[in-house]
Order: structure tokens, then C-alpha cells, then sequence
């Protein structure tokens, strides 16, 4: 116990050996220790959970965060270069698709005037769907275009009573 | 800045998902055997334009459109397929924002056409035909303005004269 005392005082003047200070940590460590001594116990428990403790990488303290940003760019700039390269030759190496085809019975037909034709036809038939029910419309422009000379009839009424004033005030200047 | 770009992102992936459910929708179905399809793209459409109607005007909306797919299905109105495959197309209709410009019914057939704006300018057209035993849709895109768009629903029921289709005779395809 004394001894344990005067390497205590020892540590704390700074004045201790290496073994000594291996004999204390291990006396720290065994768990017999006396009441008097306990109060230094968390000092010497940090020696314990420091050599749990793994190891962090130097480059990761020392590179500072801005070059992490940069690699990260490196990188970024790096896949991109490779996808659009990627993209590029599939552009140039893949066969230029055929707009203009059809597919009757599950066969492919590039026949341009089959398709053509077949095109037109389709169109043609919703333009007939079309006229036919619109043909109300066409007899209310039939009925609009018979109206217009009612429209006329109006104007040459504003005509008429234009020159009536013109008269009146002609008569009255008399 | 992050809110901006995920915000840009956001918005590009409805801008793709609104497309891509139609587009999905004819992929799913364009080599199946018991549909027909054709696709046409514009360079045939340029062609389309030059023998088209009234020259011009239809030139140049021919010059507008990217292209033109058709998507035909011929069976019963009540078999399984034309139910699951017309219910599927109400959902892309309803998903793809899509608005109704014309719908008609007349003795068991019906036309319904939507249309909508995916980007400035950038329209889609989508004509749905109903008939007896046959189920049509037609997508129409192009480079137009709403202006533009309703030009081609001319209420005489001549609708498609306007994408310089119709000037030709109807010429069948077997």
C-alpha cells in the first residue's frame, strides 16, 4: 500500500518511469484497490478505453475536407464521361430505326405505299365518321348563310333612317 | 440551388412519365398479333403533304407533324380484350392530361378527339374510332400551337383536310 502511495506521488509529480506507470495502470486494472486510491481510478481508466479505441486513419485527419469535394467531382465527372461514351457508341453502333412500317398479323411490312395507303384509309374513314355526324353543323351553316340577308335588312334599315334625319334636318333648316 | 435542380428534375420526370404512358401503351400492343399497326414518320408525311389537297396550307401543316401511329384492333365490342384494352386507353386519356376536342356518336360509332401540350408547342393529338368490331386510336405529334390544333377541327367535319390527307380518293387496303 505504501508503495502504492509513493508511486502515486511520484505520478503526479511527473517524475515516474515507464514500468512504473505500467506497475499503476495495472494495479488500476485489477480491481483490488484500495478505498484511498479510488478516486483516481477514472484517471487511469482512460488509459484502458484509449487502448480500445481503433485507429483513425491520418489522411482522413490531415486531407483537408475540400479535396474530399474535389475527388468526389473527379468521380462524378469520371462516370459521366464513361456514360455519355457508353451512350455515344450505342447511338452510332445501333441501327436507325424505320419510322414508317407496319405490323399486320404479327409481320413486319416497310412496303412504303402499303403503309401509305393504310394511313390514308384510316384517316379517310374517321373524316367520313366525322361528316356524317357533324351534318346538323352543316345545316345550321346552311340555315346561318340563309340569315344573312335578315343581317342586310337591318343595315339598309340604318341607311334608311340615316337619310330620314338628314331629311328632317334639312326641312327644319328650311 | 438543390431545391431548384430537384424541382427541374421533378418536373422532367412528369414531362417524360406523361409521354411515356401513351408511348407505353402503343408499345405494349404495336407487334401483337391480334392488332395492326403502322407507324409513320415524317419524312413520309412530307410526302403525304405534297400530293395532299389544297396545297399550301397543307404543306405546311404536314411540315408541323412528327408523326403518325395507328393502333387498330378488330374484335367483338364485348370480347375481353377490346373491354381491357379500351379501359386502358381511358386511363392513359385521363393520366395524360389529355383534353377533348371532339366527341360524336352516330348509329354504333363513335369518334372521340383529344388533344394535349406537352411542351411549348410540342401537341399530341389522339383520335379514338369505335366502331362495329373495330377499335381504332390514332396519334397524331407534332410541332404546333393550340391555334393550329383547333384549325384542324373544322367543324364541317372535314377535320383532316387540313393535314392534307384527304385530297386524295380513299383507296383500300387488304
Amino acid at each position: 500500500m505504501e508503495m502504492m502511495n509513493e508511486l502515486l506521488e511520484k505520478y503526479f509529480r511527473g517524475e515516474t518511469s515507464l514500468t512504473e506507470e505500467k506497475e499503476l495502470k495495472k494495479y488500476y486494472s485489477t480491481g483490488k484497490v484500495a478505498t484511498e486510491h479510488e478516486i483516481y481510478r477514472s484517471l487511469f481508466d482512460v488509459f484502458k478505453e484509449e487502448k480500445n479505441e481503433t485507429a483513425i486513419s491520418p489522411f482522413n485527419k490531415v486531407i483537408p475536407k475540400q479535396k474530399r469535394i474535389t475527388r468526389i467531382w473527379y468521380q462524378a465527372f469520371g462516370i459521366t464521361g464513361i456514360a455519355a461514351t457508353i451512350a455515344l457508341l450505342l447511338w452510332v453502333k445501333l441501327p436507325q430505326d424505320n419510322t414508317n412500317y407496319a405490323f399486320i398479323d404479327g409481320n413486319r411490312n416497310e412496303n412504303t405505299e402499303f403503309v401509305q395507303h393504310y394511313t390514308l384509309n384510316k384517316l379517310n374513314r374517321v373524316n367520313r365518321m366525322l361528316a356524317k355526324s357533324m351534318n346538323p353543323m352543316k345545316s345550321f351553316n346552311h340555315v346561318r348563310q340563309n340569315m344573312e340577308p335578315i343581317q342586310n335588312i337591318s343595315e339598309i334599315k340604318d341607311k334608311m333612317d340615316d337619310i330620314h334625319n338628314k331629311l328632317k334636318f334639312k326641312k327644319t333648316r328650311i | 440551388m438543390k431545391k431548384i435542380m430537384t424541382l427541374v428534375a421533378v418536373l422532367m420526370i412528369v414531362a417524360v412519365s406523361q409521354a411515356q404512358s401513351l408511348q407505353s401503351f402503343f408499345d405494349k400492343y404495336h407487334n401483337d398479333e391480334r392488332f395492326e399497326y403502322v407507324s409513320v414518320g415524317k419524312g413520309m408525311m412530307n410526302m403525304a403533304g405534297a400530293f395532299g389537297g389544297n396545297a399550301k396550307n397543307n404543306a405546311e401543316m404536314m411540315s408541323k407533324m412528327k408523326s403518325i401511329k395507328i393502333l387498330t384492333l378488330n374484335a367483338e365490342a364485348s370480347s375481353t380484350l377490346m373491354k381491357s384494352v379500351v379501359s386502358e386507353l381511358d386511363q392513359v386519356v385521363d393520366k395524360g392530361n389529355f383534353e377533348t376536342a371532339v366527341e360524336t356518336r352516330d348509329k354504333g360509332e363513335r369518334v372521340n378527339i383529344y388533344y394535349r401540350f406537352t411542351g411549348k408547342d410540342d401537341a399530341d393529338m389522339l383520335i379514338v374510332t369505335k366502331e362495329k368490331g373495330e377499335f381504332s386510336l390514332i396519334w397524331i405529334n407534332g410541332k404546333m400551337t393550340k391555334e393550329e390544333m383547333m384549325h384542324t377541327f373544322s367543324t364541317n367535319g372535314k377535320m383532316l383536310n387540313s393535314l392534307g390527307f384527304c385530297g386524295k380518293s380513299t383507296s383500300t387496303v387488304s
